[in-house]
């Protein structure tokens, strides 16, 4: 990130990300400010509400995403630190428009892992990292790795049961 | 009659999952609107205060801000009340109450430019005295808190006088001294409950729109009619704004347990809204998220029993911590002294409760509302008095709790399912193996073992709050359900599409539950009290039943028998004394909705929907002719749990979990059993882990972030078994009950007598956090 030097070139300074496959550019000091987060980008200039803010301070994974490979804290993160990153956000799981879900999609409805659902987007792409990482996990390895992703409903039995079903299905056992 | 069942009590994909696991869900944070505002509030540093001036001229002038508002702009506006009975609140005033208590607010292009105006802002406040505590509130010469109540006490006109009393002995004759003389032992102590916060992971939203027509449309958690209520008594007087311009929408809400929607942000919403003529939102801010919370509370309880195991007599005294208000203080007290009245035989009962104005943050409903913090005072009473009088614990609790035919408030109580709770839970856990004499044993990596059990009743699902629902058939057959109860996790929604598919006939996956708009759906009841499986299930039965009346007359056309003849299962309507005699419901609704065909001369072009309007009362007095006609349902559960109990580090693990409890039916299996293990994981946490501390120098709540407010993770969850009693209640929908707060309540007491069987300690207040255990061991100071 070279945004001074940019600037003194007297260009504007473009923060280009790609999310969800598609890449997308946002001007510093119009579309993006220098304090706003990652979770504020996705929701309020890209539309993407599917990224929760449950605490805005890190502390319940709600706003979970995933940047190059790693499942981040996007309301940690300021978007300006995330030139050249490549972001997956819940809506860039599965294809449901077309009815096509992610087996961790499938797997959460069909194991109920959820009740008011609010956690549930941050909780399958804090999943996803886990599963792409590690395909084959143990109860206690879902447990510690969805450690972070809080669920008030208490939904917690029915959340791991849902990735131990989708980590199967992904193997095709 | 469960044979006969198709959908009810199966697994079913709950309605909206789809939308959840995509991120398509649209939660009140999620609603942006073309031109809206974002609002920030100004909250007091100061417990109790005049305000003597406040200046918003520099606030709105800082580029970007649109408006502001203080107590000046909302003079002569009706109190923000949600609740007869409970303390009135001004929209904005001129004192302030507490830390934290509504100064002013700012609507601003961003949240960041509302923020900076918070700062420009200014005030100048005259401080007053102000009081923390219960005990030194009640006491003559302590600050006065509202001038409702001079004594700082709840419905006590004057000083010493409780706010609310049960005299159980009034019903049943009996005489509570007498019970104590007559009992060989007596047990007495003091039990102490923290201030526990719903935190749900939604914070509070509320987003206002007024259009060009003088429509208010008002989009939060809560349930929109209720809503749509109590903002219509505020924009009616003021605005002259009639109630069918005003719109609620409750979409998808993340999760409340309790906490509903604070009118006053809703109502300076409403203003800013209308004086802008943008669309405002409010969006909670975790951290200031701990307004209406759990009261805490001060209980001395004493009980009496005999040498065989039988209770003599109960009485409880109560002192709840208000706060500044509390948004149900009726139902509070009345729901705490449940527990030492009505969940017994015994009839030698008595309890009052002082329900205490302070200067910390208002109170309110929560999940186990009352019956958490009463039964885990009542039930430190049980176990002495059972180790006291040496009997089983078992059988203590078969002897004693009440059951069919014994008094509730002033009815009779319909069956209770507690029994076979405590029987399969005990077979579940081991308990005969299991339990030993407190201390007894040690575990090979050197923890002591511990084994504990918890009874507990409370409120199981229907009240006086009527509920309405349209189900709409569309010619394909495809079925809609329009009600306006609203989902808030607990799966609402699954439930009403599995009741009204079973009523109709209909597959499940050919029903959808429109979410809740008062635009679309007659007055729905709101999800509180555990009532709407029984309200709003209750209406969508009714509608439904309503819609197949007038399509089994169009069936019975068709295969040329009486209507009566008929019923209607999985999609098809058959014979009943033929069932291969028989039409699909698609082929009946495609010939005959919206139809513009003649036959014999008559149009056969109508519609099917159906409308159902269901109410209990619960307070119909009871008569001996209808001894349970009346009676809402109450919910029994039994806990057991084994404890580890590590003596060097104070740490309490809980190593096997067993949840029971009686339901009625179980409508829809997977939502119920979250609802099982999420409530009782919350009961967990209030034995555990969660404890929200004011600052006792100015009442500052201090802990609201999850950082800071313990709430249960994936690595605090036990191995849990989940049990259901299904004892078909015979006055309710499909003998359903509301199971969704329930199994909070016996959670903390069952972790206490576990943790007293592991290390002979017992604790009177909650949590059990590690240090308390260290210090109850001497292990620190």
């Amino acid at each position: 990130m070279n945004m001074t030097e940019k600037k003194e070139k007297g260009k504007e300074a473009t923060i280009k990300l790609i999310v969800n496959g598609e890449p997308v550019g946002l001007v510093v000091g119009y579309q993006v400010e220098p304090w706003h987060t990652l979770v504020h980008t996705l929701r309020e200039t890209l539309g993407l509400t599917g990224t929760k803010m449950g605490c805005n301070l890190g502390e319940c994974g709600a706003c979970t995403v995933i940047m190059d490979g790693k499942a981040i804290l996007s309301c940690t993160t300021l978007t300006v630190e995330c030139d050249g990153k490549e972001i997956t956000t819940i809506e860039g799981l599965g294809d449901p428009i077309r009815g096509k879900l992610h087996p961790l999609q499938q797997a959460f409805i069909d194991h109920d892992g959820m009740q008011c659902g609010f956690c549930t987007p941050g909780a399958i792409m804090q999943a996803k990292a886990l599963l792409d990482r590690n395909p084959n996990p143990t109860e206690q390895q879902v447990k510690e790795g969805l450690s972070g992703n809080l669920c008030r409903c208490g939904s917690y039995k029915k959340i791991v049961e849902s990735v131990l079903a989708a980590a199967s299905a992904m193997r095709g056992d | 009659m469960s044979e006969k069942l198709s959908v009810i009590g199966k697994r079913l994909p709950r309605v909206g999952a789809v939308d959840l696991v995509t991120g398509g869900a649209k939660f009140t944070q999620d609603v942006f609107l073309p031109g809206m505002l974002r609002g920030m509030i100004l909250c007091s540093p100061h417990p109790h205060a005049n305000i003597v001036s406040i200046d918003t001229r520099r606030a709105e002038a800082l580029a970007g801000v649109k408006a502001a508002i203080t107590y000046k702009d909302v003079e002569g506006f009706p109190d923000a009340i949600v609740m007869p009975g409970a303390e009135p609140l001004k929209i904005l005033e001129k004192t302030v109450y507490f830390v934290g208590d509504y100064v002013a607010a700012v609507v601003a292009e961003t949240e960041e430019v509302a923020e900076s105006a918070l700062d420009l802002i200014e005030v100048e406040y005259e401080l007053l005295p102000a009081v923390f505590d219960a005990t030194e509130s009640m006491k003559p010469g302590a600050p006065v808190q509202k001038s409702l109540w001079p004594g700082n006490v709840w419905n006590s006109k004057e000083g010493g006088k409780p706010s609310f009393v049960i005299d159980k002995t009034l019903l049943t004759g009996g005489d509570v001294e007498e019970g104590f003389a007559v009992a060989d032992e007596i047990v007495e102590q003091e039990v102490h409950t923290q201030v526990m916060l719903h935190a749900p992971l939604e914070t509070d939203t509320i987003v206002v729109f007024w259009d060009t027509n003088g429509v208010c449309t008002a989009w939060t958690k809560e349930n929109p009619d209720s809503m749509v209520g109590w903002l219509w008594t505020i924009l009616n007087k003021v605005y002259g704004t009639p109630m069918n311009k005003v719109r609620g929408i409750c979409n998808h809400a993340g999760g409340r347990f309790g906490k509903h929607v604070d009118l006053r942000i809703l109502a300076m919403a409403a203003v800013l809204a209308k004086k802008t003529r943008r669309p405002v939102k409010f969006q909670g801010v975790r951290g200031a998220e701990y307004h209406w919370a759990r009261a805490l509370t001060h209980s001395d309880v004493k009980m009496g029993g005999k040498k065989d195991g039988t209770i003599t007599a109960v009485t409880m005294k109560t002192i709840s911590n208000f706060g500044i208000a509390h948004r149900y203080p009726a139902t509070e007290t009345r729901n705490i002294g449940r527990a030492p009245n009505w969940t017994w035989k015994c009839p030698n009962c008595y309890y009052e409760n002082y329900g205490v104005y302070t200067n910390i943050s208002g109170t309110g409903p929560f999940r186990g509302f009352g019956s958490t913090q009463a039964h885990y005072a009542v039930s430190q009473a049980c176990d002495r008095l059972i180790e006291k009088l040496g009997v089983d614990h078992i059988d203590f609790y078969v002897r004693n709790h009440a059951g069919a035919g014994d008094w509730w408030e002033q009815q009779k109580q319909t069956p209770s399912g507690l029994d076979d709770c405590i029987f399969k839970a005990a077979a579940a856990i081991g308990w005969k193996d299991k339990w030993h004499k407190p201390g007894e044993k040690t575990l090979p990596d050197g923890r002591k073992h511990g084994i504990g059990m918890a009874i507990a009743v409370h409120s199981g699902g229907g009240s006086n709050v009527p509920a309405g629902a349209v189900v709409k058939v569309n010619k394909d057959g495809s079925v809609q359900v329009l009600a306006a109860g609203e989902d808030t996790g607990q799966g609402l929604y699954t439930v009403e599409a599995a009741i009204c598919a079973e009523e109709l006939g209909v597959r499940f996956e050919d029903v959808r539950v429109i979410r809740a708009d008062t635009e679309s759906a007659p007055c729905g009841s709101f999800s509180s009290h555990s009532q709407n499986t029984c309200n709003m299930g209750g209406a969508v039965q009714l509608a439904a039943r309503d819609a197949k009346k007038k399509l089994l007359a169009l069936a019975a056309r068709e295969l040329e028998v009486k209507p009566e003849e008929l019923e209607a299962k999985d999609g098809w309507i058959y014979v009943t004394s033929d069932p291969t005699k028989r039409i699909e419901i698609n082929t009946v609704t495609t010939k005959y909705i919206g139809s513009n065909k003649v036959v014999d001369s008559e149009p056969i072009g109508c519609r099917v929907d159906g409308y159902g309007w269901y109410a209990r009362w619960e307070n119909v007095p009871w008569t001996p002719e209808e001894p349970e006609g009346s009676l809402v349902p109450k919910t029994w559960m039994c806990h057991m749990t084994e404890v580890a109990v590590d003596t060097e580090t104070g740490e309490v693990e809980l190593l096997n979990y067993v949840t029971a409890q009686d339901v009625g039916r179980v409508i829809s299996l997977n939502t119920a059993e979250n609802q099982l293990f999420g409530s009782t994981l919350m009961g967990i946490g209030f034995g555990l882990l969660e404890d929200f501390v004011h600052d006792p120098m100015n009442g500052r709540g201090l802990n609201a972030t999850y950082l800071d407010y313990k709430i249960a993770t994936h690595l605090d969850v036990p191995p849990t078994t989940a049990i259901f009693v299904e004892p078909i209640n015979p006055n309710t929908v499909f003998g359903a009950k509301g199971i969704g707060e329930g199994s909070l309540v016996p959670s903390a007491p069952a972790i206490a007598h576990a943790v007293y069987n592991a290390i002979g300690v017992r604790f009177n207040s909650t949590p059990i956090t590690p240090d308390k255990v260290l210090k109850a061991l001497g292990k620190v100071r």
